[in-house]
């Protein structure tokens, strides 16, 4: 070990100073380890050093957020997709799944059983010191929620914002092949890339352009992969045909997207069954 | 715990039952950091039950980090975004709980860690918005957010971190910080044992980078 003392070493490294004679250090893994240490405090030095005022406030987020939040969630475990189950990453735009008839309570807790057990073991109330940002609306909130309250709305107004302004930004530019009028991040459900899928319209109707070959699709034999917009109930559903190398579908006249809003891609096994197989590799919700 | 100067104070005074420390840290060498610090047991035990998806965690994460998670996406993508940002944040979250790793970083880490690709998928967006690009724009790194989203994301972790820990701590390690004291002269200046020092600031500092690091879990 070297002479210096290990607790001076890491003042210079948090100052961003070397101060290591790297002569005493015995073996290169250790070496190695140390490196890694005092790059990692020079880094939470130089983010110390850089703060400023504005990192310090934090204001209280609006009421509505935990609301939606808990709505949001609310709504996967009456769908049955409790945490863990991952894949529904829903993105702007608004809940991805309607919640099955009877939604039970807002908290995660008490919605499903495999939510699990009563609310007993964890301590969500007393965990949270008096001083810090409760939302203690949201435990005033009334025990029973619709499905989509004020924050997903709010959400959604904010979508609807952003593609208004999408849209102007698109129609004032011009554009050479249409003009983007929704887009969806698509999610992987399995072991893919996510990639990003936009609506275009133009002169010859609306077209779905989604960079598959970005996705890294695992090839299959005997299945292919094929598009779909799919309904926020998950029922109704539009194929947009098979994966094309191009990346573009078009959407047929008379669908409107804003009903379909979920981008689908799922692997379709070559049985003749033109329904969906239920194995999807990738899903988002345009907004 | 008799200070009461911010808010600081009151995140260990209400339970683990009765403070049975008093004068400043009278057994830290060699102490266990977690129950040393209630602060930091409160985190890991939320981390513990979130990591498991128990019930009611997810509120008390929001409890915990909404505020620091929404500055995130209020100070990086603006404030018309930022409630939507930190519900998409938080939802993501809860669906991936069991993904949760504490042992590569914390919990507050991991959140901004999601908080910096949604903002970064926002931004992206809204510049192809701007430009008026129909087709997709390229996304051929994703994980490459710009550099001023990331040290954002640090600094917000770094004052959420420096905000637990307790005054008489906080002292120390912004002298650490912010000076060239030695340890020697910080002991000194604040009229503390060496040891004391020493084993604050080694710890606090561990628990920061453990913040820091739960950020870049996602890459």
């Amino acid at each position: 070990m070297s002479s210096v003392d290990p607790d001076d070493r890491l003042l210079d490294a948090l100052r961003g100073g070397e101060g290591r004679p790297d002569a005493g250090r015995p073996e290169a893994a250790a070496l190695d380890e140390a490196d890694a240490d005092l790059d990692a405090l020079g880094r939470l030095g130089r983010a110390a050093r850089a703060l400023s005022a504005d990192d310090l406030v934090l204001d209280e987020p609006p009421p509505a957020v935990w609301a939606g939040i808990a709505a949001a969630v609310e709504a996967d475990a009456a769908g049955d997709a409790s945490p863990g189950a991952a894949g529904w990453v829903v993105h702007e735009g608004g809940a991805a799944r309607e919640p099955a008839p009877p939604p039970s309570d807002t908290r995660p807790s008490a919605a499903t059983p495999e939510a699990a057990p009563p609310p007993s073991d964890t301590r969500p109330s007393a965990a949270t010191p008096p001083g810090e940002a409760g939302p203690r609306h949201a435990r005033a909130a009334p025990a029973r929620t619709r499905p989509r309250p004020a924050g997903w709305l709010l959400a959604a107004v904010a979508a609807v914002t952003l593609l208004v302004v999408a849209v102007a930004a698109a129609l004032i530019t011009g554009g050479d092949g249409g003009d983007v009028v929704a887009s969806a991040r698509l999610q992987p459900l399995q072991q893919v890339s996510a990639v990003t899928a936009e609506v275009v319209e133009g002169g010859d109707g609306a077209q779905l352009v989604v960079p598959l070959d970005d996705a890294g699709l695992p090839r299959e034999s005997a299945a292919f992969y094929e598009v779909w917009l799919i309904d926020s109930n998950i029922q109704g559903m539009v194929s947009l045909g098979p994966m094309r190398a191009d990346g573009t579908y078009d959407i047929p006249a008379g669908v409107d997207f804003y009903r379909y809003p979920v981008v689908d891609v799922s692997i379709e096994p070559t049985d003749g069954n033109p329904t969906h197989s239920s194995n999807s590799v990738l899903r988002g919700t345009l907004s | 715990m008799v200070t009461k100067t911010g808010y600081e104070a009151d995140h260990r005074s209400h339970h683990y039952g009765a403070d049975v420390r008093s004068g400043p840290d009278a057994h830290d060498a060699g102490g266990d950091p977690a129950r040393d610090d209630r602060a930091t047991a409160d985190d890991r035990a939320l981390e513990e039950a979130f990591g498991a998806a128990k019930p009611g965690s997810l509120e008390s994460a929001y409890q915990r980090y909404g505020r620091v998670v929404h500055a995130f996406a209020r100070q990086a993508a603006g404030p018309d975004v930022a409630d939507e940002l930190t519900q998409d944040v938080f939802v993501a979250a809860w669906r991936s709980a069991t993904r949760f790793e504490p042992a590569r970083g914390s919990l507050g880490g991991w959140l901004m860690g999601i908080a910096r690709h949604k903002v970064t998928d926002e931004l992206r967006r809204r510049q192809r918005a701007v430009a008026g690009t129909e087709k997709l724009v390229a996304l051929t790194d994703r994980n490459e957010a710009a550099p001023d989203v990331d040290s954002l994301a640090q600094r917000l972790l770094v004052a959420d971190g420096l905000r637990r820990l307790r005054p008489e701590v906080r002292e120390v390690v912004e002298l650490a910080f912010y000076s060239d004291l030695t340890h020697e002269q910080i002991a000194q200046t604040t009229g503390r044992p060496l040891g004391t020092v020493k084993s604050q600031i080694r710890r606090s500092l561990a628990s920061l980078r453990r913040h820091l690091e739960g950020v870049d879990v996602i890459r």
